[in-house]
C-alpha cells in the first residue's frame, strides 16, 4: 500500500475515455478494458494490469499482463466500476484509475528509484532466499551444548524440511508480514521478537514447537538474522517478468469466506470428467470454522453453509487449540477458530455432489470397526480410532449427508471404476475406501466401506500372508524375517487412483525424505491387498549421487498413462515416478523402498536458491500438485502443475522440454495455493470455456496483502492465445 | 479436596500456583523421591476419559520419558520439574503438522494433579496421573 501511495505522487495517468471497441467479427467488445502501459523507459512489457471492484456481491479482481509493446486487454469484465492500476517488477505500483468496461486506460508508470522499492512486490520466495540455514558441514547437530542444532538432524536437508513442512505448511515465509517485524520496538532484540511471535494465537503452541525442532535458540537466531538483514536493506535478486505464454494468462479472483476463514481446498468439477458442474458453483472447505464456502462465478455471490456433525459439536474437540501461549497481535485472546468438524478436502462426483473429509464424531470408533467384530476388514486389521469421516453435500437438496468411516480421512479421490469407489488417505495405518454405488443403493455405511493395511510383498510370493513383519512403534523393525511380508506405516497424505488400473491407488508420505506407495486391492480385499513402496531418492540412500537427491513429497497426481507426479516441497523439485521402469516390485530387496531409483525423474522448480544450501535447495514451497489430464488450462493434456505456495503462483511443467510456465497471482500477494482443479464449462468456447481453479489457502488470512480485514480468495486461471485476445 | 476448592473459586493459573505452594508444604518428601517410574494418565475432557500409559524419567530438573497413546503411537516426553510442579510437552504427529500438547501438573506423592488445558483433538479439560 505504501508503494502504491508513493506511486500516486509520481505517476501520470492518462485516461483516453470510454470508447466502444469492435472486434474483427463486428461484435461490440463490451466488457473489456484496454490500453498501454509506458514509463520513462518506454513501453512496459510483462507487467500486470489489475482491475478491481467492490460493486459486485463479492470483491472481484482481474489481472492480465502487457505484451511486448506495453499493450494490455482485460477481457470479460462484468459490468461495474473498476479501479485499474499497474504492478510490475522494476516499477512502483501505480495509482488507480476509475474505469468501466469499454474504456481505454493508458497509464504512465514510474520506474522504482531504488532496488529496495522495486523489491517490495517480489514474491515471498525471493525474500526467503536471503535466509541462511546452517551450513552442511554443521550437520549432524550437536545439541544445545554444541552448535545448537538438534542432535536428530543429520543433514542440512532435514533442517530445511522443517522450514518448509514445519513453517510453510501453514503460511508463506518471506511475505512482508513475516520478513518484517512491525512491533520490534516492544522487544529487546529481534530474537526476542521472533521468540514471542511464534507463540502467538491459537497456533502458537504448534509454531513454538516447530521452532524447538531446529534446536530452539539456533532456529530463532536464523530467523532473527534474516529479519535483521532485511531491515538493514538486503534485497533479493529481481524475479523475471512474465514472458512468452505467461503473458497470455488471465487471472480472476473472487473473495469468499470471512476475514478469519482458512479455506483449505476447493473443487469445481469431477476430476474424471471436467464437464461436470459446468458453469456451476465452486466449493471450498473452511477448515478453521467448519463451513462450506460457495462461489457462484456467474452471479459473483459468495455464501457459506455450516458443515454439521453427527453429535453435539461442543463434545468434539477440533484440531486447532482452544488456547494460546501468547495473545495474537491481530485478535488478542479471541478464539477466532473453532473446528470440531475440521473439513479438509473436497472432491466432486459425477452427480455434482461435493464429498469431503470431515469429522462427524469423536475419535473412538464404533464396535464394528474394532477387534472382535465380524466385519471382514476389522477381522483382518481392526481399527480402534479414526479422525474425520466422509460427508457429502447435495446441491439439489442443499443437505449434508454424513458417512461414518472406521478409518481416518484426509484427502479423497474417486477411482475410475464401475462402483465410483472413493479412496481416502489419512487412515494412519491403513488406506480406506467407500463403494459409493453400494452406499447410494443401500445407505449401509458399514457394508460400503473397506480398508487395508499397507503390507509389502517382501517374501516375494505374489501375495500377502500373515504373520508379517510388524513395524515397532518407532518405525523400525525388530527381528526382521526375510521370509515374511512386511507391514509399513507409510503415513498416507496425498492419494490418487490409477487410470490405467482401477484397482490401484497411489498415496504419498510427507515423512523425510518422502515416499510413494501403490496399493492394489485385488479381487477380494482385504486378503488380496498388496502394497509397493518407493522412497524419494535422497541423501539417506548412499547409492544416489548428491545432485540427484530431493525430499519432501506431499501432493500426488497421475497422468493418463499412469506416470505419478509429486512435488517435493522441501527440495523444490517436481518429481515424476514411472513404475514401468522398475525391474523389481516385490521380494526382500523392496523393504526400504530404494529398489527403483530409475523410476524417478526430478525437475528443479523455478525461483531463487536458499543461500548456503548444498545441493541447491530452492526457496519455494509446493503444498500440493495436480495434473491437467484434460487440458482445462490450455497448455496441453497431462501437463503437471505444482503449487508455488511461497511464490504466489502455479508452476506448469512441460516434461518434454523441462520448461516452466509460471502463472503468478500479482495481487493481492499471499496466494498460498493448496487445492486446485480444472473445469471445462463450454468445450466450444475456446479459452473462455475452460480454466483452472485454486484457493488462497493461507492459514492466517490476515497475512495476505492488505492485512487484517482481507478475505481469502478463489482464483481462476485461463490461458488465451495472445495477450490481447478477447 | 482442598485443591478442588481452590480450583473451583480461582482462575486455573492462579489455582495451579496456589496448589504448587500448598502441595509443596504437604508433599515435599514425596517430591524429593522423584517422578521417575511408570504412571497411568487420565485426561478428562468433553470427549470423556482418555487413558494413556507413561514412563517418566527425572534427571535433576529435567523430565523425560515416553507416553503410550495406544494406536501404535509412543511419544517422547520433554519437560521440566520445579519443586512439585511439572511441565512437559508431547507432540502428536499429524498430516496437518505436528500437534504439540502441553501439560502442567503438581506432584503429590504417587499422584499428579494436572491443570486445565487444551489437548488438541483429545479435548479441553484437565488431567491426573497415578503411579502404577
Amino acid at each position: 500500500m505504501r508503494n502504491r501511495l508513493a506511486g500516486m505522487l509520481t505517476c501520470v495517468v492518462l485516461v483516453v475515455g470510454s470508447l466502444v471497441w469492435f472486434t474483427e467479427d463486428g461484435r461490440a467488445a463490451e466488457g473489456d478494458i484496454r490500453g498501454t502501459i509506458t514509463s520513462s523507459s518506454g513501453p512496459e512489457a510483462g507487467v500486470w494490469v489489475i482491475a478491481e471492484t467492490t460493486d459486485l456481491p463479492t470483491k472481484f479482481i482481474k489481472s492480465v499482463v502487457t505484451d511486448d509493446d506495453g499493450r494490455y486487454l482485460i477481457p470479460e469484465l462484468p459490468e461495474a466500476s473498476y479501479t485499474v492500476w499497474v504492478r510490475g517488477y522494476g516499477l512502483l505500483d501505480s495509482s488507480g484509475v476509475t474505469a468501466e468496461p469499454g474504456a481505454t486506460v493508458d497509464i504512465q508508470a514510474t520506474v522504482a528509484p531504488t532496488a529496495v522499492e522495486a523489491a517490495r512486490v517480489y514474491p515471498a520466495n525471493y525474500w526467503y532466499s536471503l535466509i541462511e540455514p546452517p551450513a552442511p558441514s554443521e550437520f549432524p547437530g550437536t545439541g544445545p551444548d554444541g552448535n545448537g542444532i538438534a542432535t536428530n538432524l543429520e543433514h542440512q536437508g532435514q533442517w530445511v524440511d522443517i522450514q518448509k513442512q514445519g513453517c510453510m505448511l501453514c503460511h508463506q515465509l518471506g511475505n512482508r508480514i513475516i520478513r518484517q517485524i512491525d512491533n520490534l520496538d516492544q522487544f529487546d532484540s529481534t530474537l526476542a521478537a521472533w521468540d514471542h511471535r511464534v507463540k502467538m494465537g491459537q497456533r502458537g503452541s504448534q509454531m513454538t514447537n516447530v521452532m524447538s525442532r531446529f534446536g530452539r535458540e539456533r532456529g530463532l537466531q536464523m530467523f532473527a538474522d534474516w529479519s535483521d538483514r532485511v531491515a538493514a536493506g538486503a534485497v533479493p535478486p529481481a524475479p523475471p517478468r512474465p514472458r512468452g505464454v505467461e503473458r497470455n494468462v488471465v487471472i480472476s479472483m473472487w473473495e469468499w469466506g470471512t476475514e478469519v476463514d482458512y479455506i483449505h481446498d476447493e473443487i469445481a468439477t469431477d476430476k474424471r470428467n471436467p464437464r461436470v458442474n459446468a458453469n456451476g458453483p465452486i466449493y471450498g472447505v473452511n477448515i478453521s470454522n467448519d463451513e462450506l464456502a460457495i462461489l457462484d462465478p456467474v452471479t459473483h455471490l459468495a455464501t457459506n453453509l455450516k458443515i454439521p456433525l453427527r453429535v453435539d459439536p461442543e463434545t468434539v474437540p477440533g484440531m486447532i487449540a482452544r488456547s494460546m501461549p501468547e495473545p495474537s497481535r491481530f485478535w488478542g485472546e479471541d478464539l477466532v477458530w473453532n473446528d470440531p468438524a475440521n473439513p479438509h478436502n473436497p472432491m466432486m462426483d459425477a452427480k455434482g455432489r461435493v464429498w469431503m473429509t470431515s469429522a462427524i464424531r469423536n475419535r473412538a470408533n464404533p464396535d464394528y470397526c474394532k477387534e472382535g467384530s465380524d466385519n471382514p476388514y476389522a477381522t483382518y486389521f481392526p481399527l480402534e480410532n479414526g479422525f474425520r469421516s466422509a460427508v457429502f453435500y447435495e446441491p439439489e437438496t442443499q443437505k449434508f449427508v454424513m458417512v461414518d468411516t472406521c478409518y481416518g480421512t484426509h484427502h479423497l479421490q474417486f477411482a475410475e471404476d464401475d462402483n465410483d469407489t472413493l479412496y481416502f488417505s489419512g487412515g494412519g495405518q491403513v488406506v480406506g475406501w467407500l463403494d459409493t454405488k453400494l452406499y447410494d443403493e443401500t445407505g449401509d455405511e458399514q457394508r460400503s466401506q473397506g480398508w487395508c493395511p499397507t503390507v509389502l510383498d517382501t517374501s516375494g510370493d505374489g501375495k500377502i500372508s500373515m504373520p508379517w513383519n510388524e513395524p515397532d512403534r518407532r518405525g523400525g523393525y525388530e527381528n526382521f524375517d526375510t521370509n515374511l511380508d512386511t507391514r509399513v506405516v507409510v503415513g498416507s497424505y496425498g492419494i490418487i487412483g490409477d487410470p490405467t488400473d482401477d484397482k490401484a491407488v497411489w498415496i504419498s508420505s510427507t515423512r523425510f525424505p518422502g515416499r510413494l506407495a501403490r496399493l492394489h486391492v485385488g479381487d477380494n480385499p482385504p486378503e488380496t491387498c498388496v502394497t509397493e513402496m518407493y522412497e524419494v531418492p535422497s541423501v539417506l540412500d548412499p547409492n544416489v549421487p548428491k545432485d540427484q537427491t530431493g525430499f519432501g513429497s506431499r501432493g500426488i497426481d497421475i497422468d493418463r498413462s499412469g506416470v505419478v507426479w509429486t512435488a517435493l516441497s522441501g527440495s523444490s523439485h517436481f518429481a515424476s515416478f514411472d513404475r514401468s521402469k522398475c525391474a523389481v516390485t516385490s521380494g526382500p530387496t523392496v523393504a526400504d523402498g530404494r529398489h527403483c531409483v530409475d523410476g524417478w525423474t526430478l525437475y528443479p522448480t523455478p525461483g531463487p536458491v536458499v543461500q548456503g544450501t548444498d545441493p541447491p535447495l530452492r526457496a519455494d514451497y509446493h503444498y500440493y500438485n495436480w495434473v491437467d489430464q484434460w487440458n482445462t488450462l490450455g497448455l496441453g493434456a497431462n501437463v503437471p502443475i505444482a503449487n508455488g505456495s511461497n511464490s504466489d503462483s502455479l508452476l506448469a511443467l512441460n516434461p518434454d522440454t523441462g520448461e516452466w510456465t509460471v502463472l503468478r497471482v500479482p495481487y493481492p500477494q499471499g496466494f498460498f495455493a493448496r487445492g486446485l482443479d480444472g473445469r471445462i464449462d463450454d468445450p466450444n468456447a475456446g479459452w473462455k470455456g475452460r480454466g483452472v481453479w485454486a484457493t488462497y489457502g493461507e492459514a492466517a488470512t490476515w497475512h495476505i496483502e492488505g492485512g487484517k480485514g482481507v478475505r481469502p480468495g478463489i482464483v481462476k486461471f485461463q490461458v488465451r492465445p495472445n495477450p490481447l485476445a478477447n | 479436596m482442598w485443591k478442588r476448592l481452590v480450583r473451583a473459586v480461582l482462575p486455573p493459573s492462579v489455582a495451579l500456583a496456589m496448589s504448587v505452594l500448598l502441595t509443596g508444604l504437604v508433599t515435599s518428601v514425596s517430591a524429593q523421591g522423584g517422578v521417575t517410574g511408570d504412571w497411568e494418565i487420565q485426561l478428562s475432557t468433553q470427549t470423556g476419559i482418555t487413558t494413556w500409559q507413561a514412563r517418566f524419567e527425572q534427571d535433576g530438573d529435567r523430565l523425560g520419558g515416553e507416553i503410550d497413546l495406544g494406536d501404535n503411537e509412543v511419544l517422547s516426553v520433554d519437560g521440566s520439574i520445579d519443586g512439585a510442579m511439572l511441565t512437559f510437552v508431547i507432540v502428536v504427529p499429524d498430516l496437518d503438522g505436528d500437534q504439540p500438547i502441553n501439560f502442567e501438573g503438581v506432584l503429590e506423592g504417587d499422584s499428579i494433579t494436572g491443570a486445565e488445558g487444551s489437548f488438541s483433538w483429545y479435548g479441553t479439560g484437565d488431567w491426573t496421573a497415578s503411579r502404577k
